[in-house]
């Protein structure tokens, strides 16, 4: 909200540069978010002038060539455009150097003698919008006609404008009063409060005879106070009143919408007028508007109505949507004479669903929905009133209209100064909390302090440990002090937090546990960048065609959808990680195609068969790894240029994951048949390994022939994770010796099948392939492959007899099982 | 016959030295080492003959001819080193551009959200905070009713809801992408009891428009301590502490009043600028001060609404971008490039 100083004058008095003040009310937490300057520079050289004559311009009939009185000896003249130029009138004049804002650009330029169609121009007639101060650049700015000419504007004029950022628990400071009461108990002054007494002619009205008002849904509508002014003289409002809303952000409109904008500002009670004769009949319902009800609000729009909305209605119907706007059928115009003036609290979380409903956010709307107390209505509805008589000549009805089904007792809450103590770290006494309190607007209540004299008087020696308490009634304007802690923290912003103790915590440290799955994760993350992985994060959401390409749409019930996505074509949250990854291989690549290595870690989302409500869906942590193009990423001397392979990944993957891996060949989606093979960890399938196929390599724009991804389960991986020291295992006292040999294979047979059966033997240490051919010089349909195998004896040293024995042993198990012959010796 | 003996060993000597003298190479040397030192040669032959001798003359001798070994011994290795170091000097003509570049494996990176958050968390461990993870689909009762956020209030406003579609009861908008951290102190609380020292960092979102310092997707860092006696003191040292770790030592913090339905008092911690040191700068946007985070004491209806009775125990909780505490200390001008996937981006972070 904005908040004019001089405005906020009239309440409090401001006894420190606005600088500090405002750095006061931010660290106490009513943010100002800047202080905007009106007339800073304008100095001696914009003054009040007066138009003394008026000459035509002799070149341009639309121009006139005022004479003007600026108190100096001799007038001056200028050109001036301004249909609104009288002679007599009091006006803002600019003289050269003057700092004015350009209408046309907004930008603040510096006046410059003219010469316009042949005549100089020594200076110019300002409009409130060339002077800062609002939009207005119909005419030229008017002055009172009192003012003398050569009073510097800035005098008169000149204000400095705090905007303040509102935390949404503080309604009270949407208003200039509020705000006073803010800046009192800052700098230790008091408020003075508006006036709200008026004259009430003999000859006036009893209320109840003129208008009733009936609220039909209590719990909606919690206070209703309203009275009638009569033979109101609608008009333009005086310009100490349009100042000041043009400064707060309000466009003036007449002087009877202008007061109640006006107590709006300064009390935050937003109000409504209602053209009386306009009303039908003499009774207000406050009800909930029925379906297909219709209302033409004062912005012209023509809303549809439904059951949610609240309304004000006469019996014809609607005539106002309660706390939101009024309508366009009984809006106060210049016809107007008598005026229903409405002050009244409605729900706050009615008037936000009305609002979101109706798309309408207003001054009202927004106050509302913040919670106001219901207390403030009547207030306001004094307080313009008496405005509505002494601007507008009204006369008042006597009473009020006011009906209050939501009232409650003041709300009393009693601090424990031992509490405030603990809470705050430091011992504050009773008087020091109280003063800061009553400041706020606070009321005391006095029994509880009476009865601790009393107790002290009668047990002397226990006064220094007794836990004296204050008892106090928040202000009725305040609706976010509803508990201890709320007025705890009404004494320590106040007080300063900058200016309470600060401590190490000392209390006891929790005990430890490890988390197993994290400290896997951090370590995957470690052993992955060791590799030359560099990690990537994306966003959670992607496209259906993106996880139908990577083959990871998990059908349409289990799919999660946004309902309201930043990026329509991205609504889905992502069921795998791997489509992102491909998107990260593919801008990447396109930059630098020489070699890309990425992962990454993030969750993944489907909703659970049977999903409740109540419960999470299914939510897990992936990771996938992809390389694509060279072995190196960069071009590195007397090397020559190695595409990847599968056998990179997987040795990435191998390498990164501190668990044991199963490779078997697999079938996926997103991989190329025969290049791809299923991850699995003590038999549990957790992910899956391969090189992307022509349909995942087209979509993302990826070289389809050296881009190779994996992705694994990283929650149903950690559970195989085992942390636990490792334990010593002898080293072999007897040297080993090692054997290749040459298998010849059917072209379909795994190597993991061959090297298990090597492996069984009990003189086998290790089994390690060392090649793989198919080609010429073997059978069509059949594969060679090359084994270094290590043979070891735990009881001795092993003499080459006994490695042949193994080695036809080996042999005749593998031809029998896998029908797998030797191919050659190799040694 | 001693004597005589003693002359031959002196010439051995001689004509061992001068022909050592003369090894130019490591192969010569070794020829030279059989010669004399290897199990066939002079020395060993003259100590082979001593058999003959009385047992006076056998010690002497035989003395004598290990005293020459061993110094023999000792000017070969001497003469070793000399040609090895020759011979490499030699190579270093020859040999290889020793100023080429190595050839490096692959460089890879950590995200620079991984090192910060790594950071934050190293920063918090050593007062007792451990980490811990949550979901990042939440229920509207965790990210917003159980933290003292009731449906249709206006400090909704304050985190713009990403809402997921639930398509079995199409009424219900009970889950959400998570705007926050915080519902992880609601399942920290509900799953462990006091005392409890948590930090939770994960990925939160919100729905805004994007600019360089807004991202609708960002990481946050969640903190929570709760146990008996816990107040406002603990909460400014335990993050004057944490800002000091992670800005420098001699960084000043302030706190300033602000709002978060749960928590009371609510606070905001600012540090003095680490660029201008408080002059005022562009990073600080001249007022000498940067937000860090929000923070403030448990609110009591939080702590009841988990089954902790506020007048036993209390607590703060506070929280932070991630990125945005990069971007300071980095320089990262936009917090966008966190989600490019850039490597050019990517890959400026890590220590190489
Ligand atoms: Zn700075």
């Amino acid at each position: 909200m904005k908040v004019p100083i001089s405005w906020l004058s009239d309440y409090v008095d401001i006894d420190m540069p606005i600088e500090m003040l405002s750095h006061k009310l931010t660290m106490s937490g009513l943010e100002i978010g800047s202080i905007d300057t009106i007339g800073g520079d304008w100095g001696d050289l914009i003054v009040v002038g007066r138009i003394l004559e008026i000459n035509p311009h002799p070149n341009a009939d639309r121009l006139k060539v005022p004479l003007i009185d600026v108190g100096q000896e001799e007038p001056v003249s200028v050109v001036c455009g301004a249909p609104n130029i009288r002679v007599g009138q009091n006006i803002a004049y600019a003289s050269e150097g003057a700092k004015l804002t350009n209408p046309k650009t907004g930008q603040l330029e510096q006046l410059r003698k003219a010469e316009i169609r042949g005549i100089s121009s020594l200076g110019m007639v300002c409009s409130s919008m060339e002077l800062g101060i609002s939009d207005d650049h119909q005419g030229i700015l008017e002055l009172d006609q009192e003012l003398l000419p050569g009073t510097p504007l800035t005098d008169i004029l000149g204000d400095q404008i705090l905007e303040t950022e509102l935390t949404p628990n503080r309604p009270d400071c949407l208003s200039v009063v509020g705000t006073a009461y803010e800046v009192a108990a800052l700098t230790d002054q008091d408020v003075t409060y508006p006036d709200t007494s008026y004259f009430i002619g003999d000859s006036a009205d009893e209320i109840g005879s003129v208008m009733e008002v009936f609220v039909e849904e209590p719990n909606l509508c919690l206070r209703y106070t309203g009275t009638v002014v009569r033979n109101v003289q609608v008009g333009p409002s005086p310009s100490w009143l349009t100042n000041r809303l043009e400064r707060a952000g309000i466009r003036p409109i007449n002087n009877v919408v202008d007061i109640t904008n006006y107590v709006m500002m300064e009390l935050g009670q937003p109000l409504h007028a209602f053209d009386r004769a306009k009303v039908t009949g003499n009774t207000i319902y406050v009800r909930s508007a029925k379906d297909k009800e219709i209302l033409k609000t004062l912005d012209g729009q023509v809303r549809n109505l439904t059951k949610e909305t609240l309304v004000i209605a006469d019996v014809s119907g609607p005539i106002g949507l309660a706390g939101i706007m009024g309508g366009a059928n009984t809006e106060v115009d210049d016809a107007t004479n008598d005026v229903f003036l409405e002050a009244a609290n409605f729900s706050a979380s009615s008037i936000r669903q009305s609002r979101s409903l109706l798309n309408l956010n207003t001054e009202a709307s927004y106050r509302f929905e913040r919670v106001l107390q219901p207390e403030l209505a009547l207030r306001a509805l004094k307080r313009a009133t008496k405005l509505l008589v002494e601007i507008c000549n009204g006369s008042v009805t006597r009473g009020h209209i006011d009906v209050y089904p939501g009232k409650t007792e003041p709300q009393n809450i009693t601090v424990s100064l031992n509490k405030l103590g603990r809470m705050l770290g430091a011992e504050f006494s009773y008087s020091q909390v109280l003063s800061v309190l009553l400041k706020l607007g606070f009321a005391e209540l006095r029994q509880p302090s009476s009865v601790n004299d009393l107790i002290d008087t009668l047990d002397p020696s226990a006064a220094a440990n007794r836990d004296y308490s204050l008892t106090v009634t928040p202000p009725y304007w305040r609706s976010d002090i509803n508990i201890e802690e709320d007025v705890v923290e009404e004494f320590a912003r106040i007080f300063g937090y900058d200016n309470l103790p600060s401590k190490r915590l000392t209390s006891e440290v929790p005990e430890f546990t490890p988390n197993q799955y994290l400290e896997l994760k951090e370590i995957v993350r470690d052993n992955l960048v060791g590799t030359g992985m560099s990690e990537m994060v994306s966003y959670v959401v992607t496209s259906r065609e993106n996880l139908r390409t990577v083959g990871a749409w998990p059908d349409s019930e289990r799919a999660m959808k946004l309902l309201n996505p930043m990026d329509q074509t991205k609504p889905w949250l992502r069921s795998s990680l791997l489509g992102n990854l491909c998107e990260g291989l593919a801008r990447n690549h396109r930059v630098a195609p020489s070699g890309v290595r990425m992962f990454e870690i993030g969750h993944v989302f489907t909703w659970a068969m049977n999903q409740s409500h109540d419960d999470l869906p299914n939510e897990t942590e992936h990771l996938v790894g992809g390389i694509t193009g060279l072995r190196s990423n960069v071009s590195i001397w007397q090397q020559a240029e190695e595409v990847v392979d599968f056998f990179d990944l997987k040795g990435i993957l191998e390498h990164a994951l501190p668990v044991k891996l199963n490779f078997s060949p697999a079938d996926h989606p997103a991989l190329k048949p025969g290049g791809c093979a299923s991850i699995s960890v003590n038999g549990a399938e957790v992910g899956y390994i391969g090189q992307i196929n022509e349909n995942v390599a087209g979509f993302f724009e990826l070289p389809k022939d050296r881009t190779f991804i994996f992705e694994v389960d990283l929650e149903a991986l950690s559970n195989t994770y085992d942390n636990t020291p490792k334990l010593f295992e002898s080293v072999a006292r007897f040297p080993s010796s090692a054997r290749d040999i040459a298998l010849l294979a059917d072209k379909q047979r795994s190597s993991a099948e061959i090297e298990s059966i090597i492996g069984a033997h009990k003189l086998v240490e290790d089994v390690l392939p060392i090649d793989s051919y198919i080609g010429d010089g073997i059978p069509e349909g059949t594969k060679s492959l090359t084994y270094r195998i290590i043979f070891q004896s735990e009881t001795g040293t092993l003499e080459s007899g006994d490695v042949d024995k193994a080695q036809r042993q080996i042999m005749r198990s593998l031809k029998h099982q896998l029908n797998v012959d030797e191919r050659f010796h190799v040694d | 016959m001693t004597n005589n003996n003693q002359n031959t060993l002196e010439k051995l000597k001689e004509e061992a030295r001068s022909a050592l003298a003369e090894c130019e190479s490591l192969a010569s040397l070794e020829e030279w080492r059989i010669n004399y030192l290897g199990r066939r040669g002079a020395i060993s032959t003259v100590m082979g003959s001593l058999g003959g001798l009385d047992q006076d003359s056998r010690r002497t001798l035989g003395k004598a001819s290990n005293d020459l070994k061993i110094l023999l011994q000792d000017e070969y290795d001497d003469k070793v080193q000399e040609v090895s170091v020759s011979q490499n000097a030699e190579n270093q003509v020859t040999g290889i551009d020793v100023t080429l570049p190595g050839r490096n494996p692959p460089q890879g990176s950590f995200h620079p959200t991984t090192l910060i958050v790594r950071e934050i968390a190293a920063a918090f461990a050593p007062m007792g905070f451990r980490v811990v993870e949550g979901p990042e689909v939440e229920l509207d009762t965790y990210n917003f009713q159980k933290l003292n956020i009731p449906a249709d209030h206006p400090a909704r406003d304050m985190w713009n809801s990403l809402w997921v579609d639930y398509p079995n009861d199409p009424d219900l908008r009970p889950f959400l992408l998570r705007t926050h951290t915080s519902p992880m102190q609601i399942r920290v609380m509900e799953q462990e009891t006091p005392p409890i020292r948590v930090i939770v960092p994960g990925k939160a979102f919100r729905y805004e428009a994007t600019d360089a310092t807004h991202e609708w997707q960002f990481t946050q860092i969640e903190g929570l301590a709760i146990d008996k006696g816990i107040g406002f003191a603990d909460l400014k040292g335990t993050l004057d502490a944490f800002a000091k770790s992670i800005f420098g030592e001699t960084r000043k913090t302030r706190f300033r009043c602000d709002f978060f339905p749960f928590v009371e008092p609510g606070a905001e911690m600012s540090i003095d600028c680490f660029k201008c040191d408080g002059e005022g700068c562009r990073v600080c946007s001249h007022t000498g001060w940067i937000e860090i985070l929000g923070a403030g004491m448990v609110h009591p209806e939080v702590l009841r609404g988990v089954g902790y009775d506020p007048n036993i125990y209390s607590g703060f909780a506070f929280g932070m971008g991630a990125e945005r505490i990069a971007m300071l200390r980095q320089g990262i001008d936009d917090i966008r490039h966190f989600y490019a996937n850039d490597l050019r981006f990517l890959k400026q972070f890590s220590q190489q």
